[in-house]
């Protein structure tokens, strides 16, 4: 045996140690590989879309690297502090520090190395699928199978790296040299770390506080209340772990009628045994499986929003002529003769608009008759309104805009130049047009006549009188692709000259629709795969936990089973054990995430309840065929130990 | 060889314990010499001492005229690699190793080539009766053939010292007789040195010499001289005076 088969016997032989951190860093290998290929593939620099979707995944290659960094640099410290006793046995035995430090290199360099094979391996064989689902997912048409050399490269030479960086610094992490502190290794008992009243009411305090500001965020301060909710859930945590879990088993052990009883003792006592290395395991999957389950659930709940579209866009079609329109009725013809040609049936109607000015802000005001509202109302289905001389209604321009304008009513305004003084009477539930420049005011038919349009040329972008025309389409997803030649003029001129405009607006809800769609779709897939990445870390993490001391449980368990314990008590005790091991840290995620997806919900005028609740059911079901796949493979091993 | 000088171990916690207090003997070239005591009494403690494995509190050890402790980080472990054997009392093989490839570890560390290693360790093998079990992996091996590859692992580099913890502590009186015999024989054969642990007084008829140890401080010291049959009865004798049960001594420590 030489010295480089001894490194690759150790890590053959405890491939069952290694199988999930293995799995684990190949799959994020994979991944990375994935990204590189859509973002190497010569189809997506075509389009805006696709570029987004590559400027997207160029985020996700660095948050999957530094991710995967942390990952594999806290597996590689995690494992070798499990080896301390063999590593003593080895010096005491004549290995010098070089050679140890040389060994560990080598196997994780083995270890690393074979992970980027089977990650690019398997990337390679099924690229094209990748490619394939990829593109569905993302509603891209058009990317045919291509490989080329660079995705290849990037992630072979970017992982390479990553495992000879780690691999360079695992003597960092085999710290104690005493040799008689490395022999006692890990069968020496961890203390039970003590929990302080203080710290753990601070915590549970600190723990509301958290929620209740999640619970209360609004689109305003959403931005700001992350930054502080974010780190105070990850410290709450943290001690929710290291303090409560010991608070909760030093209470159970107290109570010696449930302690003493049946297999209780048992499972505490080795419950409270692992209690550290638990806890900071317990703090790495929660946090790393909430990260995975708001990517996944927020994404989702984003793609269900046809509801708040339809709200948004009360016309399918909007066409809004601004004065120097001359192709006027010519675009109106182009509109209804699509949509005949796609026997689209539609109600048209249409409307003139007055600008005057704010006095107070001096922001353009645009001013529709109260005539011209209900004709609107009515066909929208809205009630219809009784405007006074002196009243004016608020038209918002967006459901959020309506929102905030309820919480924050205006109470009068005065127009400018005509000094027409207004109260403001209301906002209406109706929204005419998202593109409108600013809201709009329901004036009666009296004011309306007699106030004159005022421009103000000093501003830079005027707002002008317009006249809208908006078409009722019942099937308003199907208008993708009415007026294409419209929207290409606009498009055209933006690439031209984007600081002029078109003396005309054009938008059709459809492909509004299409469009948005496709980018929470692109954004989806990208946390998708993130979040399967730090999903199966979490899975790694756990399965690390339980394989690290195997070996220590089959000693353990087969002193007991000498004692007399049957296997169904073993059953029950290693189950009662997996499953807090399991449930317990995917809980505290999936209720972390819930309050997530509570402050999300501000940024929604539709509920995202039923979409996240099923990302989390989603989850909670895979953690659940999980455990009962390593319970199944830890009790066989358990049992082999203990038969032998 | 060895001599040891006035060696002192304190076990610093919560209540400071004094487990070898001025111990000082003397062990020349190729002796073989067993160290008794009840349990508690700071065997393991002497050994460990001597293995280099723990640092002494005061006092002073010298190998061959020089103190290891004082030996830089690589020659030390080119001192221990060389020159020391160790046989743990709990046998500590590797698991992810064949009996064999655990066998041959020193000679790995010191990467001297295969066939050498293929060599020695069928030598090594024969003297200790596990041929049979060289490719079998150290959980499909009993807990006597733990000991022997144990041993083997320790004297495969022909060591000028060797140290053995209750070497014979979990075997049978057949297997734990082939075991000292197999001690006795290296120690005539090769004129090793050796410093052996043991509770059982059958074990340590077969040394030159008995060490005594009571509460961390030299007790008696018995020599073999002619007679093995009156030396055994001496070494119980002192045993009782100790006061620890002879024979009930070797301790359960694998349920
Ligand atoms: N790491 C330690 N810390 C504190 N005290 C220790 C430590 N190791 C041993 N002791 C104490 O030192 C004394 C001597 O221990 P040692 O292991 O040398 O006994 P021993 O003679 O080998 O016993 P046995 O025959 O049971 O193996 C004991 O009282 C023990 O409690
Ligand atoms: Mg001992």
């Amino acid at each position: 045996m030489t010295f480089r088969q001894f490194a690759i016997y150790n890590v053959i032989r405890n491939k069952r140690t290694y199988a999930a951190y293995f799995l684990s860093s190949a799959f994020s290998v994979l991944v990375f590989f994935v990204y590189a290929l859509f973002i190497f593939h010569p189809g997506v620099n075509e389009g805006v879309t696709k570029q987004i979707a590559v400027e997207g995944m160029k985020v996700a290659e660095y948050i999957i690297y530094v991710f995967s960094f942390l990952f594999i640099l806290y597996s590689v410290s995690a494992f070798l502090k499990t080896r301390h006793r063999e590593f003593g046995i080895l010096m005491m035995h004549g290995m010098s520090r070089r050679q140890l430090n040389s060994l560990v290199f080598l196997e994780n360099m083995l270890i690393g190395f074979s992970a980027v094979v089977v990650g690019i391996g398997f990337g390679i064989v099924f690229a094209k699928v990748f490619l394939m689902l990829g593109a569905h997912i993302m509603h891209f048409v058009d990317l045919p199978f291509y490989l080329s050399w660079k995705p290849l490269i990037l992630t072979l030479v970017a992982f390479f790296v990553l495992f000879l960086v780690i691999s360079m610094m695992t003597p960092l992490f085999i710290r104690s040299s005493k040799l008689i502190d490395l022999l006692k290794g890990t069968t020496k008992p961890r203390k039970e770390p003590k929990a302080s009243v203080i710290v753990s009411l601070l915590t549970a305090v600190a723990l509301v506080m958290a929620y209740y500001l999640s619970v209360t965020t609004t689109t305003n301060n959403i931005g700001q209340r992350l930054l502080m909710v974010v780190p105070l859930t990850i410290v709450t945590t943290y001690f929710l772990f290291s303090q409560l879990s010991i608070f909760v088993i030093r209470l159970l052990k107290r109570k010696q009628n449930f302690y003493l009883r049946s297999t209780n003792m048992i499972t505490l006592s080795d419950l409270a045994y692992k209690m550290k290395d638990n806890a900071r395991m317990f703090f790495l999957v929660s946090i790393v499986s909430t990260v995975a389950f708001c990517a996944i659930g927020s994404f989702a709940a984003m793609k269900s929003m046809d509801k708040q579209f339809a709200k948004e866009f009360p016309f399918a079609i909007n066409y809004v002529s601004e004065p120097g329109d001359q192709a006027f009725h010519q675009h109106l013809q182009t509109i209804e003769q699509d949509l005949k040609a796609k026997h689209l049936s539609y109600k048209k109607l249409s409307l003139t608009t007055k600008v005057q000015d704010s006095g107070k802000t001096k922001i353009p005001v645009t001013l529709i008759s109260v005539k011209d509202y209900n004709r609107f109302a009515q066909v929208l289905g809205f009630s219809p309104l009784k405007v006074r001389d002196n009243e004016a209604y608020v038209v918002p321009t967006s459901i959020d805009g309506a929102k905030e304008l309820k919480k924050h009513p205006i109470s009068s305004t005065t127009l400018e130049p005509s000094g027409k003084a207004l109260k403001i009477a209301g906002v209406t539930n109706l929204v005419l047009y998202k593109y409108f420049d600013s809201s709009s005011l329901v004036v009666s038919g009296t004011v309306f006549n007699q106030l004159q349009s005022h421009v103000n040329k000093n501003n830079p972008y005027p707002t002008t009188p317009v006249t809208f025309v908006g078409y009722k389409v019942k099937d308003w997803k199907a208008t993708d692709g009415i007026g294409a030649a419209l929207s290409k003029n606009i498009r055209a001129q933006f690439k031209k000259n984007p600081e002029t405009s078109l003396p005309y607006k054009y938008t059709s809800a459809g492909e509004e629709y299409k469009l948005s769609e496709q980018m929470y779709s692109i954004m989806f897939f990208i946390a998708l795969l993130i979040g399967a990445v730090f999903f199966i870390a979490a899975g790694s993490f756990l399965y690390f936990r339980l394989y690290a001391d195997l070996e220590r449980d089959q000693h353990h368990y087969r002193a007991i089973t000498k004692i007399g314990l049957t296997n169904k008590e073993l059953n029950r005790t290693v189950t009662i054990q997996l499953s807090l091991l399991f449930f317990v840290p995917i809980l505290v995620a999936v209720i972390h995430s819930a309050f997530a997806f509570v402050a999300l919900q501000s940024l929604f005028a539709v509920s995202i309840f039923s979409a996240t609740l099923w990302v989390l059911l989603f989850f909670v079901a895979i953690q659940i065929i999980y455990f009962f796949l390593i319970r199944f493979l830890y009790l066989k091993h358990l049992k082999e130990g203990i038969v032998s | 060889m060895l001599s040891v000088k006035k060696l002192t171990k304190v076990y610093e916690g919560k209540v400071s314990h004094r487990a070898l207090e001025n111990i000082s003997f003397e062990v020349s070239e190729g002796e073989f010499i067993g160290i008794m005591g009840p349990s508690g009494s700071g065997k393991t403690t002497l050994l460990n001492m001597i293995a280099t494995i723990d640092r002494p509190t005061a006092g002073e050890i010298l190998i061959d005229g020089k103190n290891p402790f004082k030996l830089k980080k690589n020659d030390l472990a080119t001192f221990r690699r060389r020159e020391l054997g160790f046989v743990f009392q709990d046998f500590n093989l590797l698991e992810t190793l064949t009996v064999e490839e655990n066998i041959v570890l020193p000679l790995t560390l010191e990467r001297v080539s295969v066939k050498i290693m293929k060599e020695k360790v069928k030598t090594v093998a024969k003297k200790l009766g596990i041929e049979s079990i060289l490719n079998k992996r150290t959980y499909e091996i009993s807990g006597g053939q733990a000991q022997r590859t144990a041993i083997a692992r320790a004297i495969i580099h022909s060591p000028k010292l060797l140290l053995a913890d209750e070497p014979t502590g979990n075997l049978d009186s057949k297997a734990s007789k082939d075991v000292m015999q197999t001690l006795s024989n290296i120690n005539q054969e090769f004129a090793t040195t050796q410093l052996m642990v043991t509770h059982d007084p059958q074990a340590a008829s077969y040394c030159q010499r008995v060490i005594f140890i009571k509460d961390g401080a030299l007790y008696n010291e018995i020599h073999r001289g002619d007679n093995q049959k009156t030396y055994y009865q001496r070494i119980l004798d002192v045993l009782s005076l100790l006061g620890g049960e002879s024979g009930d001594l070797s301790t359960i420590r694998d349920l």
